[in-house]
């Protein structure tokens, strides 16, 4: 199915969770200041029930996303208020692919993690608790995977500062 | 039975015994197996038969700090990374020498900028006797690198005591 | 009196002397640079985690022990070999003493008596390397998942009409096969 029919099948068996729906456009020729927007297509859902609307996506007989290719987060600007959480997911017996994207608050970045629906988010939640901050609630094993275990801040976010100096070696 | 090292004024017959022992130890320098990135498939290469390194007594890569003379640090090193670059710099036996190869191990190299896990040239964690540079250097680089090493080697003295520099 | 065997007296303490004297040169020429780092205990760059002195596998133990015992037998062998070709050729020493038969037929049953150690060692499973479980058996998970009822009538019945039928769900129609047992 394209897009619009994974959409409207999310509509109908009502999954949960689902807020909306944002497709690229074209610039509208009546309004000189939109310039409409290209890239991919996805579906906005509200993050404390994304683990319900992924374990939708996967035990749906139509929808069949059995393999979440991959689960990072954003931070679209210095100034911005949320972070992004962008989930991949692959149907491969319907040969469909489907974005998702949750929006959390930065002062209060946490969402239940997609661990117990699907196994592989347990790296990707890792790398994305420890480069952004965000904690993922029922995550099983939540440590560092790529930085040292004691890097302050968060690598990631715009508003990252470089240390000066780890353990006695100088960053400048 | 004490060291010899340094003991000797420099003469005909001290100069002659440090040429021997440098010629030996210059023609039996063995690497430790330190590719952290893609300058070791470099290293690799010089270790293969076309950039033959062996021909420099050098081909003997050991993997044991404990039976190396020589640390090529070929590649970029990370904050984690630097702690057993130092501790393994420890554990090899006097003398050693370190070589720092490529832009990541000289200087930080193309994550000089940007690189925020990334110590910023492996001489901030062990002293360097030779670096070369290159990203990655070819082969042939990393062999004059070591016949400048060679070069130290000869120019040092063991049982003689050191020219003091005016 | 005969000193056949001076040559291999000599030959070894050679030897010996090649490498004395060379752990004594090394040990004059070399410096003094011990440091406290230094003398750590070699893991691979970490700190160490626990003693060195660790458990190891049996098997090697049980490899070993059958290598040494058919190593000993072809080392008896070899002198065997030789008296019996001289015995059969009618040369040497052993020539003309009629041993041949009896050297033959001894030496047949010492293999053989070996030989049924080593089928006992292998039929007890001694010399696999790769160990068998033979208690655990891989069972694919089908139970636990619950299929989302299809609210939506028209698309199952355009389904049914077009054949339309992924591998995937014909596996989960059809009924189980009943284990066959081991």
């Amino acid at each position: 199915m394209d897009f619009s029919g994974i959409t409207d099948r999310l509509r109908a068996i009502g999954a949960p969770g689902l807020l909306g729906v944002d497709e690229p456009r074209k610039a509208d020729p009546k309004d000189k200041k939109d310039k409409g927007r290209a890239g991919q297509a996805f579906v906005l859902v509200d993050p404390q029930s994304l683990p319900a609307f992924l374990e939708t996506c996967r035990d749906d007989e139509r929808l069949g996303f059995e393999l979440l290719i991959d689960l990072t987060a954003t931070d679209p600007a210095k100034d911005s208020a949320e972070l992004w959480v962008n989930v991949e997911l692959l149907s491969v017996r319907h040969r469909q692919r489907l974005s998702i994207k949750a929006l959390i608050p930065k002062a209060d970045a946490r969402l239940p993690s997609a661990v117990p629906v699907y196994r592989a988010a347990q790296w990707h939640e890792r790398e994305c608790a420890e480069m952004f901050g965000i904690t993922f609630e029922g995550h099983p094993d939540p440590r560092h995977i790529l930085l040292p275990d004691d890097w302050p801040g968060f690598p990631l976010r715009k508003d990252y500062e470089f240390p000066k100096e780890y353990h006695g070696i100088s960053c400048e | 039975m004490p060291s010899l090292e340094h003991s000797f004024e420099e003469n005909v017959l001290t100069t002659k015994v440090d040429w021997l022992i440098n010629w030996a130890r210059l023609s039996s320098i063995w690497p430790m197996t330190f590719g952290l990135a893609c300058c070791a498939i470099e290293m690799m290469a010089v270790g293969a038969a076309h950039h033959d390194i062996d021909r420099f007594g050098a081909g003997a890569f050991r993997a044991s700090p404990r039976q190396a003379d020589l640390m090529i640090v070929a590649g970029t090193v990370n904050f984690q990374m630097a702690e057993r670059v130092k501790r393994l710099y420890d554990q090899m036996p006097s003398p050693k020498y370190v070589i720092a190869m490529g832009a990541c191990a000289t200087g930080g190299g193309p994550y000089f900028k940007f690189g925020y896990t990334v110590v910023k040239g492996v001489d901030r964690v062990v002293p360097v006797d030779v670096y070369i540079a290159g990203c990655p250097p070819r082969p042939e680089a990393l062999l004059e690198g070591l016949m400048k090493l060679q070069e130290k080697i000869r120019r040092s003295s063991v049982i003689r005591r050191p020219a003091r520099t005016a | 009196m005969h000193f056949d065997y001076l040559i291999v007296l000599v030959f070894g303490a050679v030897g010996l002397l090649f490498v004395l004297a060379n752990l004594a040169v090394a040990s004059i020429v070399r410096p003094r640079r011990k440091t406290a780092e230094g003398l750590e205990t070699y893991e691979c760059g970490e700190e160490t985690i626990g003693g060195a002195w660790i458990r190891f596998d049996i098997r090697y133990y049980t490899v070993a022990l059958v290598y040494v015992v058919f190593a000993v037998e072809i080392a008896f062998l070899f002198p065997w070999a030789l008296v019996l070709r001289e015995a059969l050729a009618g040369t040497g020493t052993a020539a003309g003493t009629g041993i041949g038969l009896f050297a033959l037929v001894e030496g047949v049953l010492f293999v053989a008596i070996l030989f049924l150690g080593l089928a006992y060692v292998w039929a007890k499973g001694d010399l696999d390397w790769v160990l068998s479980y033979t208690g655990v058996r891989y069972q694919p998970k089908t139970a636990g998942r619950k299929a989302a009822p299809l609210k939506v009538a028209e698309i199952e019945a355009e389904r049914e009409a077009a054949g339309v039928q992924s591998h995937l769900e014909a596996a989960h129609a059809e009924p189980e096969p009943a284990e066959a047992g081991r």
